[in-house]
């Protein structure tokens, strides 16, 4: 098993993204921060810091994982802002609230449309969790 | 793991999966294909993913693949499939996130080879004009009632505020606008992100090209279209931007739920779906109905940007002498009626990577094109080019009316990138008289050439099979990439 925090995998046409983490605020946190490196972020002249709060609930821990990467795509490209830090305060299998850390005036290098379930498990692993997730880009 | 065993020669160029391959699949499974084709279908999960469509709930006939099979989420990409109206299902992972992603094409009256010494300036005014780039606003900013009308108007609602004419709807798949599209059906944050985005070309493999055509194949088609050899003409490949994918996102979300309600058991929790008469799959269809017009309204804002451009550089009525000569969707789901074992039935068909390609004489295209068919527009790739086909008869009775989209991709984003530097790509294409304006060299690299299979050997095999027929070919001129 890689001990990569997240890595990108070869997909044929669109991204996978495999995040390891050693408990589930990690893992998320992992996510979070390998979306931010495949969206590819440009910093334009006005950029100043920029935080966002996000308060998700889940049925389930993939629903979790999805909503939360979609989220982020969402308040990315809805406020030109890129989120690199995340202080998770609250994260289970259904629930979580986080800061999103980051800057404005942000150019997205690379499309990604949305993060997918296609294939996506979360998985227990030796030393903690371990998912792969398929972004449509 | 398929493996060429499993797959059994039916006709010449397609190949079957029995449907009794895997216990869960309804229907058998038919791929498009010839060995080379084969070969790279093998060579990722596309086959994998085809069959986990067969095991869709009310599927009828094939789980279908076309040659530019490659491998997405849900569906490969290349997938058609068509359940059985009303209880058959509805699936945004059957249609995807670039809801109506499609191709427009369009022709100038001059020849090519009068443009050849304004091909720059026509691509720099393009690249001002054109807003382009990931998540970029800049086209028109709408007011809610305005977003609201674009999403049930379609196409309409430009040409009717003088971005266009009536015949650039016309000749528009469902002449723009899906009649079953209501607003009141799309989510707030789908509308907040469709508020800004109306006349922007995206990115990732959205292109703009200007191209002259070098082959004709079938000089009556061609005449009908309006196509002659050496004439210059204007590719645009866009689709729904960020409201078409929060349309799908709020969809496969909500019915991650309804599946189980609904006592639906998938292979992948991608392939979501609902019964098409439930409330989900309603609130679905109407949606994604208002996402594909806005893609229909979003390429026709483009295609007045293209005229404004061509009268800035060309001269006044450059632009104006712009014509549609169709436009086409590679992701969506339509009600459709198809002769299904000498039955007529309505059906729901989803074209996720496939482009409908009617045969003659089917109302739902043009007057003008009735006699030889629907025009099919199939990208090739930025270097090579691409094809104008028309639908077949034989696609009506093999292929739900469908046939394939484009090359189809054979690498991954992360090989392009280790095997093409963008400003190496740059370079080339420039050497073979192709100007390129990119908003980012990676992008550029990205959608290589080489990322994507042969385009002619792709088009040979849905030619050659008879699902579609080749009229003419283009060559690009002039390439822009968001």
């Amino acid at each position: 098993m890689s001990t990569r925090a997240y890595q990108e995998l070869e997909h044929t046409a669109d991204l996978r993204l495999r995040v390891t983490g050693a408990d589930l605020p990690a893992l998320f946190t992992h996510a979070g921060q390998g979306l931010h490196a495949l969206l590819r972020c440009r910093s334009g002249e006005g950029a100043q810091p920029a935080n966002r709060l996000i308060a998700l609930e889940a049925p389930d821990l993939v629903t979790l994982l999805v909503d939360w990467l979609n989220e982020l795509l969402y308040l990315a490209e809805r406020h030109h802002e890129a989120y690199a830090g995340f202080c998770l305060t609250l994260c289970d299998e259904q629930r979580l609230e986080a800061t999103a850390l980051g800057w404005s005036d942000q150019h997205v290098g690379r499309p990604i449309k949305a993060a997918t379930y296609h294939g996506l498990q979360v998985e227990r692993t030796a030393t903690g969790y371990e998912a792969t997730i398929t972004l449509d880009v | 793991m398929v493996t060429k065993q499993d797959l059994t020669l039916v006709e010449p160029f397609v190949y079957e999966i029995s449907s009794s391959y895997r216990a869960d699949m309804r229907v058998a499974a038919r791929l498009y294909a010839d060995d080379y084709v084969l070969d790279m279908a093998l060579g990722d999960r596309s086959i994998e993913q085809l069959i986990n469509t067969a095991t869709l709930p009310g599927i009828v006939g094939y789980a279908l693949a076309m040659p530019d099979v490659h491998q997405g989420y849900g569906f490969p990409i290349g997938g058609v499939a068509a359940t059985a109206l009303p209880k058959g299902v509805i699936s945004p992972g059957g249609v995807g996130y670039d809801i109506n992603c499609g191709v427009r094409l369009i022709t100038s009256p001059l020849r090519a080879d009068a443009l050849r010494n304004r091909i720059g300036a026509l691509m720099d005014a393009l690249f001002v004009n054109v807003p382009a780039g990931v998540g970029e606003a800049g086209g028109l900013r709408l007011s809610k009632q305005e977003l609201r009308q674009v999403l049930e108007q379609g196409a309409r609602w430009p040409v009717a505020r003088g971005h266009g004419r009536s015949a650039d709807a016309e000749h528009t798949e469902d002449r723009g606008c899906m009649s079953a599209a209501r607003a009141d059906a799309i989510s707030p944050r789908a509308l907040e992100r469709g508020a800004d985005q109306l006349g922007t070309l995206g990115s990732g493999n959205h292109f703009l090209e200007i191209d002259e055509i070098t082959e004709i194949y079938d000089e009556t088609a061609a005449q009908a279209l309006g196509l002659y050899l050496g004439q210059a003409c204007v590719w645009v490949h866009c689709g729904s931007r960020g409201l078409g994918h929060q349309v799908c996102t709020d969809a496969v979300r909500e019915m991650q739920q309804s599946v189980t309600r609904h006592a639906i058991t998938l292979p992948d929790r991608e392939l979501a779906c609902a019964p098409f008469d439930s409330p989900e799959g309603q609130r679905y269809f109407a949606a994604m109905a208002c996402a594909a017009n806005y893609a229909w309204a979003n390429r026709q804002v483009i295609t007045h940007q293209v005229r404004q451009s061509f009268d800035q550089v060309l001269g006044k009525g450059a632009g104006e002498a712009l014509r549609v000569v169709y436009d086409v969707c590679h992701n969506v789901a339509k009600v459709e009626k198809h002769v299904l074992n000498g039955k007529t039935r309505e059906l729901c068909v989803h074209r996720k990577g496939a482009t409908r390609a009617f045969g003659p004489g089917r109302a739902e295209v043009p007057q003008d094109y009735r006699a030889v068919g629907q025009p099919v527009l199939i990208p090739g790739n930025m270097a090579s080019g691409s094809y104008v086909l028309v639908g077949t008869d034989k696609a009506m009775q093999a292929t739900f009316g469908s046939a394939c989209h484009g090359a189809g991709r054979t690498m991954s984003r992360a090989g392009a990138r280790r095997g093409v530097r963008g400003q190496d790509l740059r370079a080339e294409l420039e050497a073979q008289q192709i100007a390129v304006r990119a908003g980012s060299m990676s992008g550029l690299a990205e959608e290589a050439p080489q990322a994507y299979k042969d385009v002619d050997r792709v088009v040979e095999v849905v030619h050659q099979a008879g699902i579609a027929r080749k009229v003419a070919r283009t060559r690009p001129l002039g390439v822009m990439k968001g």
